[in-house]
């Protein structure tokens, strides 16, 4: 397995704790949607699982700079985003 | 006009001015001056402020539509040949404006130079429609008048006892009752306006620490979320929080230990505007109540408001206040159905206790008020539902949580319909907030001994092991 490989599935089992196992795609990868056909997260659920980010992989996002709609928009673009801030994620080897 | 922080930035109140002037000089020079409807999509960004000055110094009466097309389909729908005015930014919902029988407005981009010299006075605008969930059906019209709009504002400040020039921040949307709302009060005030990005918790949090904000319009989620994520600063909220989505006492609790600041409920809709707040001094402000009636606001409990029920008793909940809406419709033809005597029957169930705080119980209707704060109607979700090719039943039922309600669907369908199938569907024809959050497919829904449909089990079975 990769080094992206792990750290997509950490974001991945991440999400899927959020939206429980009704909502779990069966193929998610890296341009799964957050929201709409993918986890159809609402914005309640995708601010859950930055903070859930947060305390789990133990960073903080910039304010105005991380979050913006971009990095929310797919499995692969989290991953993305929590790579950038990585020297402190332990999942990312 | 206020200044406005959105996304760190901030937005001087004489750029806005500004531009609103030459968005004011163009929306006269396409549409020209009347007093027929005009309808405007309301961006989710600080262009939104100035859009909404220009349009308000207009002799027409406003409709402010949120930028979400699928929102649109109200009851009556907006009248056809309505003009439709769109910010550049919005220009694609040229093509759907024009599916319904609007007639789309493009303006230029935003220009900060050169603008006329004639002062915006909002004061002209007869009035405002806005949209509230219907009761058995898609959302209704709602007519404010614009002096109305104005009084409840003040009447607000007043019970919060907000001084000239505070800041107000909020993370609602403009296009709300509660967001033009909020939006007129910062006019009023004359102090800065924040935007809050409801995925950015950081960016609200370094916002509220700011002394230039003095009240925060939150929601429950983001009340609770920054009641216990981590911290990298000190915790520092605005002196006034108030909410009108209901919360559990362990939100309300954990809140007020971080920031020392009592989140304060109040209790509006569109068609009473802002009825009750709880001002109480902080050390006795309650999440169970929204507090005391605005001066000059009446409140009865009952049948019948000529016959009030008894401190402490639940019944429907009547207003009678200044600021009421016009009717229901789009002017000039509106109507006040079930209107006795300036009294307005809501759909909201509560009662008084002997010191005269208001506490909700719940609706009459088949509504609920999310945790994003959306008053949702479940029967037009269910509808949807029954639409679906191989569904053949559907029931929608609340969920709740400590942030506030959500709800879910229980599906009786053919056995190859596939839950992504139903949650396109629904994706299709319902704005995001009209989504169920839970959805079970079952072939066959569970029901009670005279047939009818089995709510308490429909709960139980969202809310077991896979049910969302």
């Amino acid at each position: 397995m990769t080094a992206r490989d792990a750290g997509l599935d950490a974001i991945r089992a991440l999400v899927e704790r959020v939206v429980g196992p009704d909502r779990i795609p069966p193929d998610s990868g890296p341009e799964t949607p957050l929201s709409g056909a993918g986890f159809w997260l609402d914005s309640v659920e995708l601010l859950e699982v930055v903070v859930a980010c947060e305390a789990e992989f133990e960073i903080t996002f910039d304010a105005t700079r991380d979050l913006t709609g971009a990095a929310l928009e797919t499995l692969g673009a989290l991953t993305e985003l929590l790579r950038s801030k990585q020297s402190r994620v332990r999942a990312y080897p | 006009m206020p200044r406005v922080l959105t996304a760190g930035r901030w937005w001087s109140a004489d750029e806005l001015d500004a531009i609103a002037r030459n968005w004011h000089a163009e929306v006269l020079e396409k549409v020209g001056e009347s007093r027929r409807l005009i309808a405007a999509a309301l961006p989710a960004a600080a262009e939104a402020v100035p859009f909404f000055a220009a349009l308000t110094a207009l002799a027409a009466p406003l409709i402010p539509l949120v930028p979400e097309a699928r929102a649109w389909h109200t009851e009556p729908t907006v009248p056809v040949g309505t003009p439709l005015v769109l910010t550049p930014s919005l220009a694609h919902l040229e093509p759907e404006a024009r599916q319904r029988g609007l007639v789309p407005v493009v303006l230029a981009e935003p220009r900060s130079k050169a603008a006329p010299a004639a002062p915006l006075d909002l004061r002209r605008s007869p009035g405002i429609v806005i949209f509230t969930s219907g009761t058995t059906g898609p959302p209704r019209p709602v007519f404010r008048t614009m002096s109305g709009l104005l009084a409840v504002s003040s009447a607000r400040i007043r019970a919060l006892a907000l001084p000239s020039g505070a800041g107000i921040l909020m993370g609602v949307s403009l296009a709300s009752a509660q967001g033009l709302n909020m939006l007129l009060g910062s006019m009023l005030l004359g102090g800065p306006l924040g935007l809050l990005d409801p995925l950015d918790h950081r960016a609200a949090l370094e916002a509220l620490a700011r002394p230039e904000f003095q009240c925060w319009r939150a929601t429950p989620h983001f009340a609770d979320v920054l009641g216990r994520c981590t911290l990298t600063g000190p915790a520092i909220a605005p002196p006034v929080c108030i909410l009108s989505s209901p919360i559990s006492r362990p939100v309300f609790d954990t809140f007020l230990a971080r920031f020392g600041v009592p989140l304060r409920q109040t209790y509006s809709s569109s068609e009473t505007g802002l009825v009750a707040l709880d001002n109480a001094p902080a050390a006795a402000v309650r999440p169970d109540t929204v507090g005391r009636p605005l001066a000059g606001v009446e409140v009865a409990i009952g049948d019948a408001p000529g016959s009030p029920q008894p401190p402490g008793e639940t019944g429907r909940i009547w207003v009678r206040s200044p600021w009421q809406m016009a009717g229901y419709g789009f002017p000039p033809f509106v109507e006040r159905p079930g209107d006795v005597d300036g009294w307005w029957p809501t759909r909201d169930l509560g009662f008084v206790d002997a010191s005269g705080q208001l506490t909700l119980a719940g609706r009459i209707d088949d509504c609920i008020r999310t945790r994003e704060n959306r008053l949702v109607n479940l029967t037009v979700v269910a509808t949807a539902l029954r639409r679906i090719s191989g569904v053949t039943e559907a029931v929608v039922v609340p969920l709740g949580g400590p942030v506030g309600s959500t709800f879910g669907a229980v599906v009786q369908c053919e056995p190859d319909l596939a839950i992504t199938t139903v949650r396109t569907r629904v994706a299709d024809t319902l704005p995001p907030w009209s989504w169920p959050r839970a959805v079970k497919l079952v072939r066959s829904l569970p029901r009670l001994p005279n047939g009818k449909a089995d709510r308490r089990a429909c709960i139980a079975l969202l809310e077991g092991p896979g049910g969302r």
